[in-house]
C-alpha cells in the first residue's frame, strides 16, 4: 500500500508520499510522479509515514529528476527525509560527493554537504 | 628499493627524509649540505612524479649521497676528493633527467607499474582485508527473486562497508520500466572474513548478476603513512579507463576526475566510486597507522639498561632474602620470600624482554655491504636473510655486528668466485650468502653460509705446518683443522686485499663471539661453500646458572650449556687407570677436574659430580665437588685486571654477599682438548 497526495502550495506542486515504497508498488508511484511533473514546474516530494522503501523508489526519484531536468523543471526532495529512507539510501550507496551531470536546475538529491548531510534545494 | 621498484611509498619516504635534511641543514647554516641534498631530492622528486623509473644508478646515487652528506658534517672533510664526489653525483643526477619527450610515462611503464603492485595473495583468517566488490545485477534481478537490500544488509554484517551506486543508466521516468533494475554498485568492504565468505552471500544470485571480488588492501601498512593509489590508477586497474585516456587527462592541468567527466571519457559514477575507494583505503590506513603509533612507546635505551641493572640488583637481593628466610626457618618469612621470588622472576623476564630487539636490524645493514663489496670485487652476490624476527638482547646484537661483518666480507672476498669462474664450474653466476637466525633453547643460532669455493683443508694443513702450528705427519681431525683458521694471523690467502687476507679477522671473530659467551663452528666443503655457525646466548645480563662448589668456593656454570650431571667416585677413577674419561650410555666423555684446573690443594672428596656440558657439539665433563642447584645469575664483569683470566667469563654476587665466578666452559673445554692432544 502507498499513500500519496498531490497538492498545490503556491507555485509548488507538493507530492506527499508514504506507505510501502517498494518494488511491488513502483508502477503506482511512477504514475503519481509523472502526474505531478506534468502539473507544474516546481515539484517538491514530501514524505509521509514511510513503512518500507527499496531500490526501486530511488530509481524512480532519479528518473523523475532526470525527466524534470529535461523539461527544465525543478524536482526536489523535502529536507525532512525520514531516517528509514536515509538509512536505505546510505546502504544502497546513493549519497555522493560528485553531482550527477544531468543535475542542472537543482543539486543531485544525494550530494553530501560539508558535514556529510544530504543537500536539498529549497 | 631495488627489490621493489614500484614501491611508491618508499620513494616518498626517501624524498621526505631528503627534504628534512635539506630544510634543517639550511636552518642550522649547513648551506652546502642543504644545496647538495636539494640536488639529490630533485632526483627522487622525478621518481616520485613518475618522470624517471627506479634504477640501479638511482640507488647508487642515493647510497653515495648518504656517505657524502655524512662526510659533509665533518668540517675537516671539506677536501678536494669530497668536492669531486659531490660533483660526480650532481652530474649523475643530471644524466638521469629525461628529455622533454620522455617526461610523460609510457603506457608500458604505467602497465608495468600496475603489474608490479605487490599482489595480495590470500586471505588469512583474523586479518582485516579490504575488498572491492563490483555488483551488476541483470535488469530483471528483482523479478527473478533477487533482493538487493537484503544482500547489502548481509554485507554490512561482515564489516565496514561503503557502497557507491551507479545511477547513470536510469532513464527518464516516462521510459522507466518499474520491474527493471537500472542500477549497479561498487562496494568496498573491510572485513576479516575471506573472499569465499563474501561470495557465499551472492551464491543464490550469481546466475543473474555479474559479481567480481578483488582484494585492494591486505591489512598491512607497507610504510608508516596512510597512502593509497592515485585516482587514475584505480580506474585503470578497474578497467574503467584506458591508459591512453589517462595520459591525455594528465597532460591537462585540471583535476583528474573533473576532466574525465568533462571530456565524457568516464561517467561521474565511476569517478565517484574511485574517489570513495581512495578515501576509504586512505582513512583505513591512516587509522591503522595511528593505532600502531599509539600501541608503542619510545623509551631511551639508557632507561631500559638502567631498569635491567636495577632488576639485577633486585634478583641479588631476593637471593639474600630467600637465604635469610630459610636460615630463620620462619614459615611466614619463607612464604613472603617465595612470593617475592616469583614476582621478581616475572619482573626479570619482562625487563629483559624490553631490551630484546630483532636481529633484522643488524641483518639489514649487510645489504649495502654486500652490494658495495661485490661491486668492488666485480662479483655478483645475493644476500638472503632468514629469521630476522629472532630477538636478542640489544647489547648482544650490538656486539655481534663486527664479527658478522668480518664473516660476510670473508665470504665475498674468499668464498664467492667471480661470475665467469662460477659459470665454468656449472654454478649460478650469482653467488648466494645466506644469513639466518633461529632460537635454540636459551641460545640463538646464526648461520652464515655461502655457495662459494669452500675451504681447502689441504692448503690449511700445509700452511699450518709452515707456520709451525702443526707437526708434519700428525693426523688431526677436520674440526681441529678448521679451528686452526682462528689462530691469530693465520691465512691461506695468497694475496692480501684491502678487504681481507691478513688473517686478522678470524681470530677476532672468535674472540668477539667468545666474549659473548658464544661459540663458532666452521663447516666447509671444497668447491661447494662454507657455513659458519655462531651460537649466541639470548642475553648477557641475567642468566639461569647452575651453582657448584669446589673446596669452599662457589662457581656458576651457565645452565644452557649443562646436559646432565653424573656421579664420579674414586673407584670410577681407578677403573680408567688415571685417564680422565667416563663412559656414559656407551659414549666416552672426557672430563676435567676443576680442582686440577684451578690448582686447588687438598684431597679430592670420595664422591664428586661430573657436570656434562656441550661445547661445539661435543660433550665434555667438568668435575666439581658438589652441585648446589639452580641459581639466578646476574652477570657482573670482572673488570680490566681479571678480564683475561682463563676459564672465567664473569662473576655474580650471591645471597650472602660473597662472589661466585662464572665458568667459561668453552675455554675450559678447549684447554682440556689441547692438554689431551699434547699427551
Amino acid at each position: 500500500m502507498i499513500d500519496t497526495e498531490i497538492k498545490k502550495e503556491g507555485k509548488k506542486i507538493v507530492v506527499t508520499i508514504g506507505g510501502q515504497l517498494i518494488h511491488e508498488n513502483a508502477e503506482k508511484i511512477k504514475e503519481v510522479l509523472i502526474k505531478a511533473i506534468s502539473k507544474g514546474n516546481h515539484i517538491l516530494i514530501r514524505f509521509g509515514k514511510v513503512e518500507a522503501v527499496d531500490f526501486s523508489f530511488f530509481q524512480l526519484m532519479c528518473a523523475s529528476h532526470r525527466s524534470s531536468e529535461a523539461k527544465k523543471k525543478v524536482f526536489i526532495l523535502d529536507d525532512r527525509t525520514p531516517e528509514a529512507v536515509a538509512d536505505v539510501a546510505r546502504i544502497l550507496g546513493l549519497y555522493r560527493q560528485l553531482s550527477c551531470p544531468i543535475a542542472k536546475m537543482t543539486h543531485c538529491f544525494w550530494m553530501k554537504g560539508e558535514k556529510g548531510d544530504v543537500l536539498h534545494a529549497h | 628499493m631495488e627489490k621493489n621498484k614500484s614501491d611508491d611509498g618508499l620513494v616518498k619516504k626517501i624524498f621526505r627524509a631528503l627534504h628534512t635534511i635539506k630544510g634543517s641543514g639550511a636552518m642550522f647554516g649547513f648551506d652546502e649540505i642543504s644545496e647538495f641534498t636539494h640536488e639529490v631530492e630533485n632526483a627522487f622528486d622525478m621518481v616520485r612524479n613518475g618522470k624517471i623509473p627506479v634504477t640501479r644508478e638511482l640507488v647508487d646515487i642515493g647510497l653515495a649521497s648518504i656517505d657524502i652528506i655524512k662526510l659533509m658534517f665533518n668540517p675537516n672533510e671539506g677536501d678536494e676528493e669530497l668536492k669531486n664526489r659531490k660533483l660526480k653525483i650532481v652530474e649523475d643526477i643530471e644524466k638521469l633527467k629525461p628529455s622533454t619527450s620522455e617526461i610523460s610515462p609510457t603506457s608500458k611503464e604505467i602497465q608495468e607499474e600496475i603489474k608490479q603492485t605487490p599482489p595480495i595473495i590470500a586471505e588469512e583468517e583474523g586479518k582485516e582485508f579490504t575488498y572491492r566488490i563490483r555488483f551488476i545485477p541483470e535488469p530483471d534481478f528483482e523479478e527473478r527473486g533477487g533482493d538487493i537490500l537484503m544482500l547489502f544488509n548481509e554485507l554490512h554484517k561482515l564489516g565496514t562497508c561503503r557502497t557507491v551506486a551507479h545511477v547513470m543508466n536510469i532513464p527518464v521516468i516516462e521510459e522507466l520500466e518499474t520491474d527493471q533494475c537500472y542500477m549497479s554498485w561498487d562496494i568496498l568492504l573491510t572485513t576479516s572474513k575471506s573472499k569465499n565468505a563474501i561470495r557465499d552471500i551472492f551464491i543464490f544470485v550469481e546466475d543473474y548478476a555479474q559479481i567480481s571480488i578483488d582484494i585492494i588492501d591486505d591489512g598491512s601498512s607497507p610504510h608508516d603513512e596512510a597512502d593509497y593509489k592515485k585516482l587514475g590508477y584505480i580506474m585503470v586497474e578497474r578497467g574503467d579507463l584506458s591508459i591512453e585516456d589517462m595520459k591525455d587527462i594528465l597532460a591537462s592541468k585540471k583535476f583528474f576526475g573533473e576532466m574525465l567527466v568533462e571530456k565524457g571519457i568516464v561517467d561521474v559514477d565511476k569517478v565517484e566510486s574511485a574517489l570513495v575507494e581512495q578515501e576509504h583505503v586512505r582513512e583505513l590506513r591512516k587509522k591503522r597507522h595511528h593505532e600502531e603509533i599509539l600501541s608503542t612507546l619510545r623509551v631511551p635505551a639508557e632507561k631500559a639498561d638502567k631498569l635491567v641493572n636495577l632488576v639485577g640488583e633486585l634478583v641479588t637481593m631476593q637471593a639474600r632474602l630467600s637465604q635469610v628466610a630459610n636460615e630463620c626457618d620462619d614459615p611466614e618469612l619463607i612464604s613472603i620470600a617465595e612470593e617475592a621470588e616469583r614476582l621478581i622472576w616475572d619482573l626479570r623476564d619482562n625487563a629483559m624482554s624490553i631490551r630484546m630487539i630483532q636481529i633484522s636490524t643488524t641483518f639489514s645493514r649487510f645489504t649495502r655491504l654486500v652490494r658495495d663489496l661485490s661491486d668492488e670485487l666485480q662479483k655478483k652476490v645475493e644476500l638472503v636473510t632468514e629469521g630476522g624476527e629472532t630477538e636478542l638482547d640489544k647489547t648482544v646484537i650490538e656486539r655481534l655486528t663486527d664479527p658478522l661483518l668480518h664473516i660476510i666480507r670473508n665470504c665475498i672476498d674468499h668464498g664467492i668466485e667471480l661470475p665467469k669462474q662460477r659459470e665454468q664450474l656449472g654454478k649460478n653466476p650469482v653467488g648466494t650468502i645466506r644469513l639466518s637466525a633461529e632460537y635454540s633453547g636459551a641460545k640463538v643460532i646464526i648461520d652464515i653460509e655461502d655457495d662459494g669455493a669452500g675451504i681447502d683443508l689441504d692448503a690449511v694443513k700445509t700452511r699450518a705446518i709452515e707456520r709451525g702450528l702443526l707437526k708434519p705427519g700428525v693426523e688431526i681431525s677436520e674440526t681441529q683443522l678448521f679451528n686452526i683458521l682462528f689462530e691469530p694471523g693465520f691465512s691461506t690467502a695468497k694475496e692480501l686485499t684491502s678487504i681481507s687476507g691478513r688473517g686478522v679477522g678470524m681470530d677476532i671473530i672468535k674472540k668477539n663471539i667468545e666474549a659473548l659467551r658464544g661459540t663458532v663452528l666452521v663447516k666447509s666443503r671444497k668447491g661447494s661453500g662454507t657455513r659458519m655457525t655462531l651460537q649466541i646466548p639470548l642475553t648477557l645480563a641475567i642468566i639461569d646458572g647452575l651453582m657448584i662448589q669446589v673446596g669452599k668456593e662457589n662457581y656458576i656454570i651457565p645452565l644452557s650449556a649443562v646436559e646432565e650431571i653424573v656421579e664420579l667416585t674414586r673407584d670410577d677413577r681407578k677403573k680408567t687407570h688415571g685417564r680422565d674419561i667416563i663412559t656414559i650410555r656407551g659414549r666416552i666423555v672426557p672430563y676435567i677436574d676443576l680442582r686440577d684446573y684451578f690448582l686447588f690443594k687438598g684431597e679430592k672428596p670420595f664422591i664428586q659430580q661430573i657436570v656434562i656440558v656441550e661445547v661445539e657439539n661435543k660433550k665434555v665433563g667438568i668435575v666439581v665437588d658438589e652441585v648446589i642447584g639452580k641459581h639466578q645469575t646476574v652477570i657482573k664483569s670482572l673488570g680490566k685486571v681479571y678480564r683475561d683470566a682463563e676459564g672465567i667469563s664473569g662473576a655474580t654476587i650471591l645471597g650472602d654477599g660473597t662472589v661466585a665466578l662464572i665458568l667459561d666452559v668453552t675455554r675450559i673445554a678447549v684447554s682440556m682438548e689441547s692438554q689431551t692432544e699434547s699427551i
